[in-house]
Formats: structure tokens, C-alpha cells, sequence
């Protein structure tokens, strides 16, 4: 079993020198403090872009309160030695596959990484491997959880974070009723099984 | 019914993906990450529950505890994940 806090490796993109961050869990008041009230500030990014972030809108703090006692949920995040979080990520535990609804799986909820870590927002990012380190650590939990390391998710209809997925081996799920804008994703338990060893894991 | 690409909350599981044969586990007392996990794979697998009912984890050792953990996962066939050391 997985046990936080759990160290993962990122690269500094200044220097290109690998660092080593940390998956902790999340509360609430980091979320308020250390995500809502920090992330978007002094990054040097106007208003019009910020507001075309699909999770510039979204409240960490409300959405990590609201699952404190949901033990179908958990809540983690990235957080290097300057004490600032990297990025974070909320996962449900209790979903269905999107390919095979008899089988269950790991829904990532929510995934953010930080906006300082954003090539296509700051000229020079912080920290790269943040979200891969993310969208790992549930396939992880996945596996550790008897789902095969089957994860879904809907991703923004927006191409960077669609093809971030495809790349990470998720295969795009056809919408049965074709009434979500987003796309549905899922990685399946070979593919799952094939990045936890390209991770290092002996399975 | 759409999201907008703008949406002031993440993207909701509809309905018929969250599973409903779960038991609800909020008023569940977990004193660790261990026990967590333990109580959410009995409950995630309903083989478990038939093998292993009646497991009082207030009651354990995390010894005892672990050496549950790893008869469920052996049940699941769930492997303990190993990292390779670092060349």
C-alpha cells in the first residue's frame, strides 16, 4: 500500500536538474491557502488569459470541504521543499468503467497543476512532471485498490489537455448519448500496467 | 445536458458511473491509512466480504493488519508494487 506522504521525482526547469517533490494529502485549509489564495497571484499572467484557464474558476477549498468525511474520495498534492503546492488532484474511488461498467475504476475528479508550471502561460515554467506524477500516483491507486489500474476522467475539450492524456496512453471513450462537451477517457489496466513499469515498479 | 468549456466546477460523474453496490462509508471510523484501505477493499470486493467478514480491525495489530492486507491482495491477485532500484 501506497502510503503518503510518497516522493516522486520532477525536473526543474531552469536548470533541467531532477528534484524531488512530494504527494501529500490535501485539506482544506491548504487548498484555501496554498492553492486559491497563492496560485494565481504574482505569476504575471492578465486577466484574459487567466480567465480562459478552464480551472481559474474553480474553488480548491470548496471542493476539498466538501469530501472531508466522503471516504470514497481523496485528495492530494504535489508540494516541493519551498512549501508551495505543484499541483493537486481529487480522485473518487467508486466509479465505473466507462468502457466496461461492470468493472470499477478510479475517477480523477480533478487535476490541476500549477499555473507557474504552465509553459503556455509563464515563459519559463517552474517544475515539469507535475500532472504525470498526478495521473500516476491514481493509477497507483487503482492498482492497490483491485481496479487493475483502470482510470477515467473527462477531460476539457481543449487540445492541450487532451492530447496531455492521449500521450499518457488514455484512449478516447465514444459518449453513449453524446450529451457531454467533454471528452471521456480511460486508461485501461494494459496500459496502466505498461506506465507503472515505465514508472519503475515491478509488477 | 453540455459543460460548458468554462465550468466554475470540475466535470461531475454522471450518475451511471458511480457505483451503487457500495457500502457508504462515511461513518466509518479508520484510525489509519491502513485500516482505510482495508475497509475500502472489503468493501470495493464482494469475494472479500465473504472470506474475510467478521475482521474487527480495532481489534488488530498493525502486524496483523498487514499480514490481512496481504491475504486480501493475494485473494485479488493484487501484487505489492516494488520500485526497482535506481541505476
Amino acid at each position: 500500500m501506497t502510503e503518503l506522504p510518497f516522493d516522486i521525482s520532477l525536473t526543474r526547469v531552469a536548470d533541467g536538474v531532477a528534484v524531488t517533490g512530494r504527494i501529500v494529502r490535501l485539506t482544506r485549509e491548504m487548498a484555501q491557502t496554498r492553492i486559491d489564495g497563492r496560485w494565481w497571484t504574482g505569476i504575471g499572467v492578465n486577466r484574459h488569459i487567466r480567465n480562459a484557464e478552464n480551472d481559474h474558476s474553480w474553488t480548491w477549498r470548496t471542493e476539498v470541504g466538501a469530501l472531508t468525511n466522503n471516504r470514497w474520495s481523496e485528495c492530494v498534492a504535489v508540494t516541493t521543499d519551498d512549501n508551495e503546492i505543484q499541483g493537486a488532484m481529487i480522485l473518487r474511488l467508486d466509479a465505473r468503467s466507462f468502457v466496461d461498467e461492470s468493472a470499477g475504476a478510479v475517477n480523477v475528479y480533478a487535476v490541476s497543476t500549477a499555473p507557474r508550471n504552465r509553459g503556455w502561460l509563464v515563459a519559463q515554467p517552474v517544475f515539469q512532471g507535475v500532472g504525470t506524477a498526478l495521473i500516476r500516483y491514481a493509477i497507483l491507486k487503482s492498482y492497490e485498490l483491485g481496479l487493475s489500474g483502470r482510470v477515467v476522467l473527462f477531460a476539457i475539450d481543449e487540445p492541450r489537455t487532451v492530447e496531455f492524456y492521449l500521450r499518457m496512453g488514455f484512449g478516447q471513450v465514444a459518449d453513449p448519448d453524446g450529451r457531454f462537451a467533454d471528452y471521456m477517457m480511460e486508461l485501461t489496466p494494459q496500459t496502466a500496467e505498461a506506465i507503472l513499469r515505465e514508472a519503475g515498479y515491478e509488477l | 445536458m453540455t459543460t460548458p468549456k468554462q465550468c466554475a466546477r470540475p466535470h461531475q460523474l454522471p450518475d451511471r458511473y458511480v457505483r451503487t453496490d457500495l457500502d457508504d462509508l462515511s461513518n466509518v471510523t479508520a484510525s489509519s491509512d491502513l485500516d482505510l484501505h482495508i475497509v475500502r477493499l472489503l468493501a470495493l470486493h464482494p469475494l472479500l466480504k465473504v472470506r474475510f467478514r467478521n475482521q474487527d480491525l480495532a481489534g488488530l495489530d498493525d502486524a496483523t493488519k498487514q499480514t490481512l492486507l496481504d491475504d486480501m491482495n493475494q485473494v485479488l491477485g493484487i501484487k505489492r508494487l516494488k520500485k526497482r532500484p535506481a541505476c
